[in-house]
């Protein structure tokens, strides 16, 4: 039951308005019921001094015997039969006496002489005043005591305590009610969303929250939860696409395995036509297996595996490594290669190889012969990136997004699709990721560039250390002015000396 | 040389004791963990394939009870590749470690390495038919003529003549020469392995080099029934 309230928005807030109400009900009525019983008593005050004046003119003018009895039938008259005001008078002369002063437990006193006294003999409490007359004619100095009944003031203030808290209470039932309605009311347009996202499904992935005429404070919540959305549906719409095109890349091969065997059972072929279906399948199996290693990859690269085993190098030597691994690729495309700038960073090397590797190839393919395929390291706070420069066509800016996507390929006939089936900058990108980095790519004024970052936290004072010599690509370091050398090979063997002619 | 295979993959046992006794080795094969660890206990054999999964006793619980009494070299297969999975095994005494799929080459190569590693010091100058190696001079000759190579193309020569009549694969052909572990897909072996045919293999009516398709490539001399 308690969560439930807890849950409800609404029963809360109405709660909490119906507190809020009482508290501010109980604050304004125990000020009103203050300053009435202060209003009343000065009041009773006020009477009481009246009464005294008369009293006193009375008393002070009994001068004789005579005269003092006539003032104490005045007296008499005065005093009403319920005792809600009484006048004593007292003196040393037992004959000028009047009444009986009020007397018992003194509760308060105010100045000027107030008074209120619980009476002993019981009753309701009395406001007394008491003033010495002077001595005149025969008549000595006399006390003259007035007092009145408190009990008219304490009967009205109670009424009104009692109806001030009656009306205390049934406003915050009514608050609490009316803030109820109202809250839900203006909940209405939160159970609308609630509607509208509970009708999100994966058959229904385009539904959308409806962000028309929301009140603003619920606008960056639906804005957020779109875009939650939106991105959902796009990894989404990406892992069914990459399901198909894994499906789609292995029906190939399959096919292929599957037809050429028949194929070659369906007669008696001879030793070497079965040898040849034999060599033709085990070329589909390689490059299947190539594909599902790359996928293993791919899918622990996505579990957030990192890389392990890493070693601090100069990236400069490792990508020179690279280069050197990759110099009969840009041999037979006639393209040169330069590498400019150094830094360390912790590599996991056979990755690094790896991204290199995909990211040159990638370059190669969408060069001309003659062009130079720039390798630049460069240090960016805690990263470090590797860039690849190559000259070529603009990119299509709505493609640059998804080069790094798997099996995303910018022009849909690629001729060496047999070799590279599409993954090869996924693979940069993942190893990218294992390395805590990034991919990027720019395409500007010719020349097409993509690159990727490495964690390397520590600054390295280094930088300026030598790679070991490579032989064929010359790692040019800046603020050095680029010195192009071609990769082409020329005559590294291992006799420098021409071969002799003769046997 | 003696070849324990434990394996519950009856076409993957089938495959691997007819290759692997072609190849010149003595197979011996146990088709789950409790057998496995029985005759890896009782006899002694260069090199053992042991498999993860396996019924009875898993992989890693074998290996564990074998290196408590021996050091035969262990090669572990996998069908998870999980770097826990290798860790493990190495940490718990494997030599080696493949994951399915694998190739056979590839496992013949763990099995020579493995093997190799007992083996005495191999010889610094090889010769196949008229080819001659010097792999300290760095010079090959063919029929007393200095061979031009780049240094490149001699480590790949020295590279396969070392293991000359074994089919080499690309991906050991790309790591023996060019300390590259991966699948580059990129065609530098066949270029490579062409160039250094042009200059070995050209000018002579011998062939020496020779393309098993689909597999990789082999130094070694050929009848001549076969080459015409």
């Amino acid at each position: 039951m308690t969560r439930s309230i807890n849950r409800s928005i609404a029963r809360r807030l109405a709660m909490m308005f119906a507190l809020v109400a009482l508290s501010v009900f109980t604050l304004v009525g125990s000020g009103l019921f203050l300053v009435m019983r202060s209003q009343l008593d000065h009041h009773l005050r006020e009477s009481l001094d009246d009464r005294m004046e008369i009293a006193k003119i009375i008393v002070y003018h009994s001068v004789t015997l005579d005269k003092w009895r006539m003032a104490r039938e005045k007296l008499t008259d005065m005093s009403p039969r319920d005792g809600a005001t009484m006048y004593s008078v007292s003196s040393d002369d037992p004959s000028f006496h009047y009444g009986a002063p009020v007397q018992g437990r003194v509760t308060g006193s105010w100045p000027g002489g107030y008074t209120r006294v619980e009476p002993a003999a019981g009753g309701p409490a009395m406001l007394t005043r008491t003033l010495v007359v002077p001595p005149s004619g025969v008549r000595p100095a006399v006390q003259l005591q007035v007092s009145a009944s408190c009990q008219p003031n304490v009967r009205t203030m109670r009424a009104f305590g009692a109806a001030l808290t009656a009306l205390s209470t049934l406003g915050s039932l009514a608050v609490l009610l009316l803030s109820y309605s109202v809250t839900r009311i203006g909940l209405a347009p939160l159970r609308r969303l609630t509607k509208d996202a509970s009708e999100v499904s994966p058959n229904n992935r385009s539904q959308r929250l409806n962000t028309a005429s929301l009140p603003h404070e619920l606008d960056d919540l639906a804005h957020s939860f779109n875009g939650a959305l939106e991105r959902l549906d796009g990894a989404y719409g990406r892992l069914e696409s990459f399901n198909a095109d894994v499906a789609h890349e292995l029906r190939t091969p399959v096919t292929i395995l599957i037809g050429q065997t028949e194929v070659a059972l369906t007669r008696n072929r001879s030793v070497e036509d079965l040898r040849h279906t034999l060599q033709s399948n085990l070329e589909e199996f390689e490059r299947m297996r190539g594909i599902i290693n790359d996928m293993l990859f791919l899918a622990r690269a996505d579990q957030g595996e990192r890389a392990t085993g890493l070693v601090e190098v100069s990236l400069a030597a490792e990508v020179a490594r690279t280069l050197e691994f990759l110099e009969i690729p840009f041999d037979e495309a006639q393209v040169r290669a330069v590498s400019r700038g150094d830094a360390f960073a912790p590599v996991n090397r056979s990755l690094f190889g790896r991204a290199c590797t995909n990211l040159l190839m990638n370059a190669i393919q969408h060069c001309a012969p003659g062009d130079t395929v720039t390798v630049t390291i460069s240090r960016h706070e805690d990263q470090v990136r590797i860039a690849v420069a190559n000259p070529g066509q603009a990119i299509d800016p709505s493609r640059l997004d998804h080069l790094f996507d798997r099996f995303y390929r910018a022009e849909e006939s690629r001729t060496n699709s047999r070799e590279n089936h599409g993954l090869g900058l996924a693979i940069v990108k993942a190893i990218a990721e294992m390395h805590r980095g990034k991919v990027s790519v720019e395409s500007a004024n010719g020349v097409n560039m993509f690159a990727f970052s490495v964690d390397a936290p520590r600054v390295d004072v280094q930088a300026a250390q030598e790679v070991p010599a490579v032989p064929t690509i010359q790692a040019v370091r800046e603020p050095v002015m680029t010195v192009e050398r071609s990769s082409v090979v020329s005559g590294h063997g291992v006799t420098p000396e021409p071969a002799p002619a003769g046997r | 040389m003696k070849l324990l295979i434990v394996e519950d993959e009856h076409k993957v046992v089938d495959y691997l004791r007819s290759g692997l006794t072609e190849q010149g080795w003595v197979v011996d094969i146990a088709l789950d963990g409790e057998e496995g660890m029985h005759l890896a206990t009782e006899f002694d054999y260069d090199v053992i394939v042991l498999d993860v999964m396996l019924p009875k006793r898993d992989g890693f619980s074998v290996l564990k009870a074998l290196r408590m009494r021996k050091s035969t070299p262990v090669i572990m297969l996998t069908a998870r590749d999980h770097i826990n999975d290798r860790v493990r095994g190495l940490r718990e005494g494997a030599d080696d470690y493949l994951t399915k799929p694998f190739s056979f080459l590839e496992l013949v190569e763990r099995l020579h390495a493995l093997a190799r590693r007992t083996r005495s010091q191999e010889s610094t100058l090889i010769s196949v038919g008229d080819l001659f190696v010097d792999l300290i001079g760095r010079r090959a000759t063919r029929d007393g003529v200095r061979l031009d190579l780049t240094a490149k193309e001699f480590q790949l020569l020295s590279v396969l003549a070392r293991r000359q009549g074994d089919i080499l694969s690309k991906t050991a052909i790309t790591e023996l020469v060019w300390d590259v572990n991966f699948d580059s897909h990129t065609n530098v072996v066949e270029t490579a392995i062409k160039r250094l045919r042009a200059k070995l293999d050209g000018p002579f009516r011998t062939k020496l080099l020779h393309t098993v398709r689909g597999m990789g490539y082999v130094l070694e001399v050929r009848e001549e029934a076969e080459l015409l």
